[in-house]
């Protein structure tokens, strides 16, 4: 037996698949380094550009790094940098946008995943994913045909003079609306996955059908779905395109007033990108890493909040 | 649960038509639209309404981000108003195209200088036997002749928003006959421009279409009108920043002799519309005087403009 091993061992087939291998071996381990260093390069390079202006001896004039994070006023044309009340509409339309899409992203996950008979949930599931596919242009280009026009006749009818609907609240809406397949995605899968004999134990304690599903079943699931939620932030918080359609780049802020126009970091970076130079170039690249910050915070005390949740029961 | 399902199925038919169309009059706050503070329109605009530094834009502004999006922002605000180029303040029904001072926006008014928010975009050669050859010479004239005088390159300057006079629209093909040169290979020449960055899009344009129909290179180092007559004629003629043809996108002042170039004038007219939303019952004309207390802040709602 032991030397039919050896043989074999040294046998040419058994080399040639040793050397294969190895050659996929090293093909993967490539492929993930390559992309883990894209992830490092870009964040060497963002912040080696972006920091750049508020060191000393830069080229166009440096600039005081804690009064562009904490500037209330953004205004190319006199110079002034400040990112403060950018970073709070930022995330005062992120947020306003999860407010609104979470609860119904939740409880549809909840009716397709739970209660729809089978034909109805998988349609809706299919509604869902078209949702999730569609590119943001679309949506930006929807946004500024009919929900600044919804906006701005809501407006009207409360007497509120509005920038053609273009608002904060258009991009709540907006964002809502971008951000929900998300989260209803993530939300059916982890409901689906969560094991059924933990609801027949609730049943057969003597629970109702809706009972289970809200104090079993979503806090079984709550893992998924609050990783849907941080997905649907990110992409709120990143979304560039749609949002500069209907946001109205305001000059100074914080904006908290939902019928006047607002300015997100994303939408600050974007206008105007591609003819200007200088400071007003590189300053883009201080916004994109204020971004990130503002993405890695909000992720964080998400994940503090879902593991509050589950702590109390 | 039918009665609810009633009331917001007409509360949204009525959000999504919106009040029955009226005469209304336009009274409220204005809302200023205004290109990003990169754009050249931008900047052409705010210097001929004196919106500068001393009088800056006022900070309630809304930033749009192309002349398209202006279209668009300023048809859906009745309280809207913008600026933009004629030919898409021409194409937009819902929008109102501003006389300026008494002159309506029409081509004819521009090109014949009554219509002053205009200006146009002049070119400058260097001096004969200054280019670095003979052949280089023939080359860069023959560009020069393509940009001003073919139907070709004035085709291309009107599709970036250009204005250009009728008449001069002799094919390339006959005009080409008269630079020898052309009928060789000609991909070793680069052309070089600068001045005025508000040309560039027209310019790059007319260079790419000339560059598909010779195979000539070009190379591009826009940086502002002032040296358009400054690195083909003037102090920097004989620097490393020299160039072939010199841009400007205003008139060329008395101190600089462009006459001295083998071929200078303008190309092209650049005109800005201001527009106002179709509906505007107010405004039909525009004063520098009223636009620039608009921009700057002075004036903040239309019935300050209606008495």
């Amino acid at each position: 037996m032991r030397t039919e091993l050896s043989k074999y061992k040294n046998s040419k087939r058994y080399k040639s698949k040793i050397r294969q291998d190895l050659f996929f071996k090293s093909i993967f381990q490539l492929s993930a380094l390559l992309s883990s260093m894209m992830i490092v390069i870009i964040i060497v390079f963002i912040l080696v550009k972006g920091l750049q202006p508020f060191i000393a001896g830069y080229q166009y004039g440096t600039r005081n790094f804690f009064e562009f994070l904490v500037g209330l006023v953004y205004r190319q044309d006199q110079g002034i940098y400040g990112v403060g009340f950018i970073v709070v509409n930022t995330l005062i339309s992120g947020f306003g946008a999860l407010l609104i899409s979470f609860p119904l992203a939740v409880l549809t996950a909840l009716f397709i995943a739970k209660i729809a008979p089978k034909r109805l949930a998988d349609a809706m599931q299919t509604v869902v994913e078209l949702l999730a596919s569609i590119p943001s242009v679309v949506y930006g280009v929807f946004a500024a045909g009919s929900i600044t026009v919804m906006v701005k006749n809501l407006g009207a009818m409360l007497s509120i003079q509005t920038a053609g609907g273009s608002s904060l609240l258009a991009v709540m809406l907006l964002l809502a609306i971008m951000i929900y397949p998300t989260i209803t995605s993530l939300a059916i899968t982890s409901i689906q996955a969560v094991p059924e004999d933990i609801q027949h134990a609730s049943l057969a304690l003597g629970a109702t059908t809706t009972q289970t599903n809200f104090k079993v079943v979503l806090t079984s699931a709550k893992s998924g779905i609050f990783a849907g939620a941080i997905l649907g932030l990110g992409r709120a918080f990143g979304e560039a395109t749609a949002v500069s359609m209907v946001a109205g780049n305001k000059l100074f802020g914080p904006t908290f007033n939902l019928f006047d126009i607002t300015r997100t970091l994303t939408s600050t970076i974007l206008t105007g990108l591609k003819e200007t130079t200088g400071v007003d170039y590189d300053i883009r690249f201080s916004a994109g890493i204020v971004l990130m910050i503002v993405i890695l915070i909000s992720n964080l005390s998400i994940n503090l909040l879902k593991n509050r949740i589950g702590s109390q029961k | 649960m039918k009665k609810s399902l009633a009331i917001v199925a007409v509360l949204i038919a009525v959000l999504l038509t919106g009040c029955t169309p009226k005469e209304v009059k336009t009274t409220g706050n204005i809302s200023v639209y205004t290109r990003d503070a990169s754009s050249g329109t931008r900047t052409a605009f705010f210097e001929f309404i004196s919106v500068v530094e001393a009088t800056p834009l006022t900070a309630s502004a809304i930033e749009v981000t192309s002349a398209a999006d202006m279209a668009t922002k300023v048809s859906a605000d009745e309280n809207g108003i913008g600026y933009t180029n004629m030919e898409i303040a021409a194409a937009n029904p819902s929008l109102l195209a501003l006389s300026y001072n008494g002159v309506a926006a029409s081509e004819t008014n521009v090109l014949n200088g009554t219509y002053k928010l205009a200006r146009p975009f002049n070119l400058v050669t260097r001096a004969t036997g200054t280019f670095s050859s003979p052949e280089q010479e023939q080359i860069v004239l023959a560009f020069v002749d393509f940009l001003m005088n073919s139907t070709e390159g004035q085709e291309v300057v009107t599709s970036k928003g250009g204005i250009v006079e009728a008449g001069k629209d002799t094919a390339w093909d006959t005009l080409k006959a008269k630079y020898p040169l052309l009928a060789g290979d000609v991909s070793t020449y680069t052309i070089k421009t600068g001045g005025s960055t508000s040309v560039d899009s027209s310019v790059k344009a007319a260079l790419e279409a000339f560059q598909a129909l010779t195979g000539v290179k070009f190379e591009m180092n826009h940086t502002g009108s002032s040296d358009g007559f400054k690195r083909t004629l003037g102090a920097d003629k004989d620097s490393v920043n020299a160039v072939d043809v010199g841009f400007a996108s205003r008139a060329f002042k008395a101190e600089e002799t462009v006459a001295l170039g083998i071929v200078s004038g303008a190309y092209c007219v650049d005109a800005i519309v201001v527009v106002v939303n179709a509906k505007n019952t107010v405004l039909t004309d525009a004063t520098t005087e009223m636009i620039h207390n608009i921009y700057t802040g002075v004036t903040k709602t239309w019935d300050e403009l209606a008495k």
